[in-house]
């Protein structure tokens, strides 16, 4: 599913104190199927950026398309939006509450018209994604998981609805490196099986290796938008934006003040392998 | 966050903001005192100036003062009812099955939705002006020779404080918490009483889990630090009362007592 942002603007509410405007005429275009990681300083509205897209907030001004509908618009049935966009939200771990794992993850699929034996289908392919057993899981007290497990079964009850646009706000914060490298697996394959992903981050080694396209943001606005390639090419520029670039990225610069050039769209590991052995070559 | 809590502080430096806080406590209940005492118009009027010229000088938004209000209408609404229809008196204005009524209950009805308002405004002017922690710390000091008694008001203070910091922590994760349910299809918005029901779940059994989880934390990070409740503690601040604190104090009672006797 598609998902468009025209003229976008949106604030907070201050109680009294001066509202914060947060966009202002924003606009953002996001095909189907794409895989979209974003950046941005803390503040500059990536969060607010994901909840507009999910219809969580309405924005003051502009109008939010999803599959060509205007989510905001009187008479949307919002339903039909909460089974095409998933959020998984920072802490995905404080939004459980059921007794047990099981009903935890069939919680979104309560209003979705599918049989029980369906439901249960869903519920073990989304656990099963997540790394669990149906079996030694589904009657446990989501209370008695560890952090890690909670936070695996809270995304299983986000899969388990097959949202087509999927966002993820901070996903591998926290995360040890063997379930951060799981979780990237999972999101490049929910990808190639045609769901929308957008992923916010501050890894930018983890968006280097697996989304196709970055945007990055700076205090309400698109700065820079394209392939990870293209963003990280520009390293005074991540600089100035308080971001970094992937660690393969620095050592290149590293090495080519050193003497040994190396393109600057060199972001990835086996990217900087080759391009070293190539140089080796040359000599 | 789209509703803001009312009367939360408001940053300011206006004559309220600077006074003592243990001033304005007791500035508050001697006119709170004046409102409940009063029982004639010219009474009403003059505390309501006074009212008024406090608003003025706090320099408040009169948003954050007046929107506290706005949610009380069905409130001040009932109690208007029951007094006016329900007030025993004589020689009704007119009367319908039970209900009678007449001018004293009228009066009467509009008498205490008038103190309710009054009470809520002056109550909202010093929290407003007052900062959280300076509230907590006055209630302390006033309540010291409670002590006498065994009553722990350190602790009582202490745990009053924490839980005014801990408001916009909890409120901020309640909205997450609730924006999270929505997006997995928990139906918040709708109005059908079965869905109201199964709303409550998803968003009070976590709220609960994550304040009682803050205060496991706080409680290991407070003990951490040292913390002990033997002994009596020493303050960061201290404040001696100066010429516009008693200023203050004097104008209050003088208005109290201007209100009862005079008016």
């Amino acid at each position: 599913m598609s998902i468009e942002l025209n003229h976008i603007s949106c604030s907070y509410p201050g109680g009294a104190q001066e509202s914060v405007t947060v966009f202002d005429d924003f606009s953002l275009h996001i095909a189907d199927g794409e895989f979209i990681g974003i950046m941005g300083h803390t503040g500059c509205g990536k969060t607010t950026l994901l909840q507009l897209m999910a219809g969580l907030i309405a924005p003051s001004g502009g109008e939010v398309l999803i599959n060509g509908e205007d989510i905001n618009k009187a008479g949307y049935d919002r339903s039909i939006l909460r089974r095409s966009v998933g959020i998984v939200f920072q802490y995905p771990e404080y939004q459980l509450f059921e007794t047990t794992v099981e009903k935890d993850v069939a919680f979104g699929l309560k209003h979705s018209g599918l049989s029980r034996a369906e439901v249960r289908e869903r519920v073990i392919w989304a656990l099963t994604l997540m790394g669990f057993s149906y079996e030694n899981i589904r009657t446990r007290s989501p209370l008695t998981l560890s952090g890690g497990e909670k936070r695996r079964v809270a995304i299983a009850g986000v899969l388990a609805v097959k949202p087509d646009i999927l966002m993820f706000d901070e996903p591998i914060a926290g995360l040890d490196p063997q379930n951060r490298t799981a979780f990237l697996e999972l999101a490049a394959q929910l990808n190639r099986q045609g769901t929308t992903v957008i992923i916010v981050s501050h890894n930018a080694d983890a968006l280097a290796e697996s989304v196709c396209r970055l945007i990055v943001m700076d205090r309400g606005r698109t700065v820079m938008d394209g392939t990870p390639n293209s963003v990280f090419a520009d390293p005074v520029r991540m600089q100035e934006l308080h971001l970094g670039v992937s660690t393969p990225r620095a050592i290149a610069d590293m090495l080519a003040k050193r003497g040994i050039p190396i393109a600057p769209d060199i972001i990835r590991y086996e990217e900087l392998l080759l391009e070293l052995r190539m140089n080796l070559k040359a000599r | 966050m789209n509703t803001m809590p009312s009367g939360q502080y408001i940053t300011g430096t206006s004559m309220l903001h600077r006074l003592d806080a243990r001033g304005k406590l007791i500035c508050m209940f001697v006119l709170l005192t004046a409102v409940i005492l009063t029982s004639t118009l010219w009474g009403y009027i003059f505390i309501i100036a006074v009212t008024a010229a406090l608003m003025l000088f706090s320099a408040l938004p009169a948003a954050a003062l007046f929107t506290p209000l706005r949610r009380l209408w069905l409130f001040f609404t009932v109690i208007f009812l029951m007094n006016a229809l329900f007030f025993d008196g004589n020689a009704p204005l007119c009367s319908w099955w039970i209900f009678h009524i007449t001018a004293a209950g009228l009066s009467q009805g509009a008498q205490v939705v008038l103190r309710v308002l009054l009470v809520v405004l002056l109550s909202n002017i010093l929290t407003c002006t007052t900062r959280p922690m300076e509230l907590t710390g006055a209630l302390e000091s006033l309540l010291k020779p409670l002590k006498l008694f065994r009553i722990p008001v350190e602790d009582i203070a202490m745990i009053l404080s924490v839980a005014i910091q801990f408001i916009p922590t909890l409120s901020e994760e309640a909205d997450m918490i609730k924006k999270a349910q929505t997006a997995r299809g928990a139906r918040f918005e709708s109005r059908r009483l079965t869905d109201k029901a199964a709303s409550v779940a998803p968003l009070v059994v976590p709220i609960f889990l994550s304040a009682f989880r803050r205060a496991d934390e706080l409680s290991m990070a407070m003990e951490a630090r040292g913390y002990r409740n033997a002994g009596s503690r020493t303050k960061k601040d201290r404040h001696a009362l100066h010429l516009p604190d008693y200023l203050a104090l004097t104008a209050s009672m003088m208005i109290c007592a201007a209100s009862v006797f005079i008016f």
